[in-house]
């Protein structure tokens, strides 16, 4: 062995730590080289050092005074301590090496499932505005298509209804809901008259039937009832509002 | 020095280092087992008695790894708290010291980490107490027993220097007496890491002894 290999090895071979044979090899090898020699030297200087390590004698009423605090501490709260070990120990061993796979599936499940619930809910949970038009006679109301769209009210309404048919429009919309609350009634009304602009031309001129369009606001005690047809009065407007 | 020299001194090494303690037995003694089984059913007579015959241990191992004995006090009572608490899970079968050196590490860990100021509070107010009255011993003893008061504290110093686990390996194998595979088992790792821990542990002290060693080498040579 040279002195490269044996450096590692000396602090080892000080206190024993070392197979026999390999012991061996490095005593063969002290023997023969003064620099190594010095710094097993060094080592057991230090080892010799490190004995002297002890504390101070603690007298009988230092164990005395640990004994009574500690049996004291178990006769006043044997019930929180119990539970706090459970606690610590069920967390301490699901840490341990052998169960941190077993610990990181669990967190996986744990938060897969969580998600797929809370996507769920999301849909699940009613939309921030539902506006329901209905257009077309009020008798035949029933009778239609029924269109939901999660786009924009305003395209979904352009683009979907037809004369004489139910129109839902649902929109979900999650900005801000005060925002959303206030604008409401703006967006109902210039649902209204789009719907106006864009129904009217879509009637026969010669149809007599009057045309009621419903919108229902996120209020379920709003609701925008529409009315247009020969009913109207001449001079006055075209249709109604109520609310 | 010459060869035969560091070879005695290699073997005096090996014979203080052979000093094992009691508590190497991995056997519980019968008395001791009937005791655990008692304290484990609530019997705090039972649980005072070992207390009794595990005290020293507990606070020896705790002084070393805090420094201090106010620490070390504190350290001792969560131990024997941490003993009660769980004593009803320990297994006969295994080595009851080891199991309880295993809390001891722990709770030491947890307050060195509580208390922050691990490496300030570490070099403890003892030791002054000690040298004051070790100063106060005859005149001529006096520099020798002072050389060994500064070389303790010196070893406070350099143990304080060392990792926690790197510690602990130390002073179990060292100075408590296990043996590596059960250090291993005390600290829950693998024999190779505790033996490259000790070996580690032992190059910082002889570094930072040796330093130490050349300083007051260089003082004595400037006072000639």
């Amino acid at each position: 062995m040279n002195c490269k290999s044996v450096e590692p090895l000396l602090s080892l071979y000080v206190g024993r730590d070392l197979e026999e044979e390999e012991s061996r090899l490095v005593a063969a090898h002290l023997q023969s080289c003064t620099q190594c020699s010095l710094a097993a030297d060094e080592y057991a200087w230090a080892g010799q050092l490190l004995q002297e390590y002890e504390p101070p004698g603690f007298s009988d009423e230092i164990y005395a005074g640990i004994r009574e605090e500690v049996l004291n501490e178990i006769q006043r709260e044997p019930h929180a301590r119990v539970w706090s070990g459970v606690f610590s120990q069920l967390v301490s061993s699901l840490l341990q090496p052998r169960m941190r796979w077993i610990t990181a599936a669990l967190l996986l499940v744990i938060s897969v499932t969580a998600l797929y619930l809370s996507r769920n809910r999301s849909r699940q949970l009613p939309s921030d505005r539902e506006i329901v038009v209905l257009t077309g006679q009020p008798a035949q109301a029933g009778s239609g298509t029924h269109v939901q769209s999660e786009s924009s009210n305003e395209s979904a309404g352009s683009s979907s209804f037809s004369n004489k048919e139910r129109v839902a429009i649902a929109t979900t919309h999650r900005r801000n809901t005060r925002k959303r609350e206030a604008n409401a009634g703006v967006v109902a009304t210039n649902l209204s008259r789009e719907l106006h602009t864009k129904v009217g031309p879509l009637l026969p001129s010669s149809d007599p039937a009057p045309m009621r369009v419903e919108i229902q606001t996120s209020d379920r005690n709003i609701r925008i009832i529409w009315l247009s047809g020969q009913r109207s009065v001449a001079g006055g407007s075209e249709g109604s509002k109520g609310l | 020095m010459s060869q035969a020299a560091t070879i005695e001194a290699h073997e005096f090494t090996v014979a203080s280092e052979k000093r094992l303690p009691e508590n190497i037995s991995t056997q519980i003694p019968e008395s001791l087992a009937r005791l655990i089984e008692r304290a484990a059913a609530g019997d705090m007579v039972a649980f005072e008695e070992i207390m009794k015959h595990s005290e020293k241990r507990v606070m020896r191992m705790t002084w070393r790894m805090l420094g201090n004995e106010a620490d070390a006090r504190d350290a001792a009572q969560e131990v024997f708290l941490r003993v009660y608490k769980y004593l009803g899970r320990f297994k006969q079968d295994q080595p009851f010291f080891a199991w309880v050196y295993q809390i001891t590490l722990n709770v030491c860990r947890d307050i060195a980490r509580k208390r922050q100021q691990y490496n300030t509070q570490f070099i403890s107010l003892d030791n002054g107490n000690e040298a004051a009255s070790v100063i106060s011993d005859t005149q001529a003893d006096a520099e020798e027993t002072l050389i060994r008061v500064q070389e303790r504290e010196l070893m406070l110093r350099a143990i304080a220097t060392l990792p926690e686990r790197e510690r602990a390996a130390i002073l179990l194998r060292d100075l408590e007496g296990f043996s590596t595979d059960e250090v291993a088992h005390i600290m829950r790792s693998t024999a190779t890491t505790v033996r490259s821990q000790i070996s580690s542990a032992r190059q910082k002290i002889r570094v930072y002894c040796g330093r130490y060693l050349k300083k007051r080498e260089e003082r004595r040579c400037d006072e000639l």
